[in-house]
């Protein structure tokens, strides 16, 4: 089954959508391509756990990794970025509604429907900063993933998850 | 169906005179006969480009006068006996004859200037 | 029936409207004249509910909410249609929203108009964008219709057309209210004039009880403004005095 989303109805009347959707897109990839720097973070710390020894690797004794939020420091931010530029595009829509010479905010206020109007200025950005807050999430679950399976254990300071949302509050 | 395409606006005078008149005039002409029918209401507005009440105005005083009759889904056709025709020719011919007289007295003719004047241009029209 | 009951209305302590009381039954059409400020749109926004006001506005009775706002359609001169939207894009936004947009009546008004359908109305010139402005004021099966100064930047052949046309399309339930200050050109189209000046309603009055006075729209207006001659020749006797 294909499954079509008519954007346009989500977006004020006659807006070109289709460039707005291709530089959420581009600006979307952009934020994921950012924070894959994490991965030459995690390996150069990994790396510092080493030393070699007669053409071996291993551990130095008593170095131990950094927390997994230090390393991941600001590699998602470029999805605040993107989510911030969206509140921008919420308030342009509203905009939208008086500009080109006509008050078309006089039709939509005349509309049986009331929620017709913000329907049309906040679908597609809250879909954006969705987008953007999910893929965000997923990927720190695979950073932490990777954190996790690459850290020996030895090296592992305590409660990594739980220091996740510590340096949020 | 009457035709209003010779009915050209005047101003100053009300306009449901105007097609009072106007219908009078084409009665005498004999353009306009028994049975013939008259636009609706709304047409005619439009035709002319005047308001609905003013046609209403118009064709309510026409009822009156007893010269059109209106039928149930708003149609209107002319009711004309030869007595008729002759009271509006009667009516019509008085009121122009009322008209010219005035504004020959206004100029200052007296009644034997102005039936001589009258008797000149009789004889050139013939 | 859209009734006024004791309107007051004021713009940052400047009163716009004072105390205007007013009906407007269906099957009429008003002209409301006025200066430029004397309130004409203020008044008409006030029924659309876009601004707040004192008193009371009603519609057959009920105020006027969202439920039934779609009785009532308006078209201004600053235009609210959609400028990057087709004609088409307009239809089915409207068939959408207004549950009683008269198709029919908007292709009959298009074609009228000889208006293209898909392009956008940015590209339309001033002139049409007015008279798409007041088709879709027309389309959307509203019984009231307000149109401020619609016709601003037409030539007088299109309005003269569009007087005719809405006389021609209009039903006996739908009322219109034009405010314009084209008085002379719309003098045999109303059936009642409404007159504005500083925020008061000064003047009310059918075309018929004005002929049955022997009056024009005209001479009525301004014997009601008056001030207007009585200013004129004061400043030319204070200017023939300053000379002499």
């Amino acid at each position: 089954m294909k499954i079509r989303i008519d954007f346009e109805r989500y977006a004020p009347p006659g807006m070109k959508i289709g460039e707005g959707l291709t530089a959420f897109f581009i600006a979307y990839a952009g934020a994921i391509f950012i924070s894959c720097f994490y991965f030459f973070n995690l390996g150069e710390e990994l790396r510092s756990l080493y030393e070699w020894n007669g053409g071996e690797r291993v551990l130095i004794q008593g170095r131990m990794m950094k927390d997994f939020v230090e390393i991941l420091d600001y590699h998602l931010g470029g999805f605040v970025l993107v989510g911030l530029v969206l509140i921008e595009a919420v308030i342009y829509q509203y905009l939208y509604f008086n500009a080109h010479g006509s008050k078309s905010l006089y039709v939509m206020k005349r509309l049986p429907n009331k929620w017709e109007l913000h329907k049309r200025c906040w679908s597609l950005p809250v879909a954006g900063m969705i987008l953007c807050g999910i893929t965000a999430f997923v990927l720190m679950l695979l950073f932490f993933w990777a954190y996790m399976a690459s850290t020996p254990e030895v090296c592992r300071l305590p409660d990594q998850w739980g220091k996740i949302w510590r340096d949020f509050t | 169906m009457i035709s209003f395409d010779q009915f050209i606006l005047e101003d100053g005078v009300p306009i449901y005179l105007q097609i009072l008149i106007y219908i009078k005039r084409g009665i005498i002409a004999g353009v306009i006969g028994n049975n013939d029918e008259l636009p609706s209401r709304r047409v005619l507005s439009a035709l002319l480009g005047v308001n609905p009440n003013t046609i209403q105005k118009a064709y309510r005083l026409l009822e009156e006068e007893g010269l059109i009759q209106s039928h149930s889904g708003a149609k209107s056709y002319m009711v004309l006996s030869r007595d008729t025709v002759e009271r509006v020719r009667g009516e019509l011919l008085e009121n122009d004859a009322r008209s010219i007289v005035s504004a020959m007295r206004q100029m200052g003719l007296s009644k034997v200037e102005a039936v001589n004047l009258i008797e000149k241009y009789w004889g050139e029209e013939e | 029936m859209i009734e006024l009951k004791n309107i007051y209305k004021s713009y940052l302590g400047k009163k716009a409207l004072v105390d205007v009381s007013l009906q407007l039954p269906r099957g009429e059409i008003v002209g409301l004249f006025g200066e430029n400020g004397a309130g004409k749109t203020t008044m008409m926004k006030c029924i659309l509910d876009f601004i707040t006001y004192d008193g009371e506005i009603t519609l057959d009775g009920q105020p006027i909410t969202r439920r039934n706002i779609d009785k009532i359609s308006f078209a201004t001169s600053e235009h609210s249609f959609f400028p990057n939207l087709s004609a088409l894009g307009h239809a089915e936004f409207y068939k959408e929203h207004f549950p009683k947009f008269n198709e029919k009546r908007f292709k009959a008004l298009m074609e009228f108009f000889e208006l293209p359908m898909h392009k956008n109305i940015k590209s339309f010139s001033m002139g049409q964008k007015n008279q798409f402005e007041v088709i879709m004021a027309l389309s959307q099966g509203a019984d009231y219709i307000l149109m401020d100064e619609p016709f601003a930047g037409n030539d007088v052949f299109n309005r003269e057309d569009f007087y005719k046309v809405l006389l021609g399309i209009l039903e006996p339930h739908e009322t219109v209210l034009l405010s314009t200050h084209l008085i002379e050109e719309v003098s045999d189209f109303i059936g009642r004039a409404i007159l504005i000046r500083k925020g008061q309603i000064v003047g009310d009055v059918t075309t018929s009880e004005l002929e049955d006075e022997g009056k024009d729209l005209m001479s009525y207006i301004k014997e009601t403004y008056r001030y207007r001659a009585d200013r004129v020749s004061k400043a030319l006797n204070d200017l023939a005095g300053g000379e002499g």
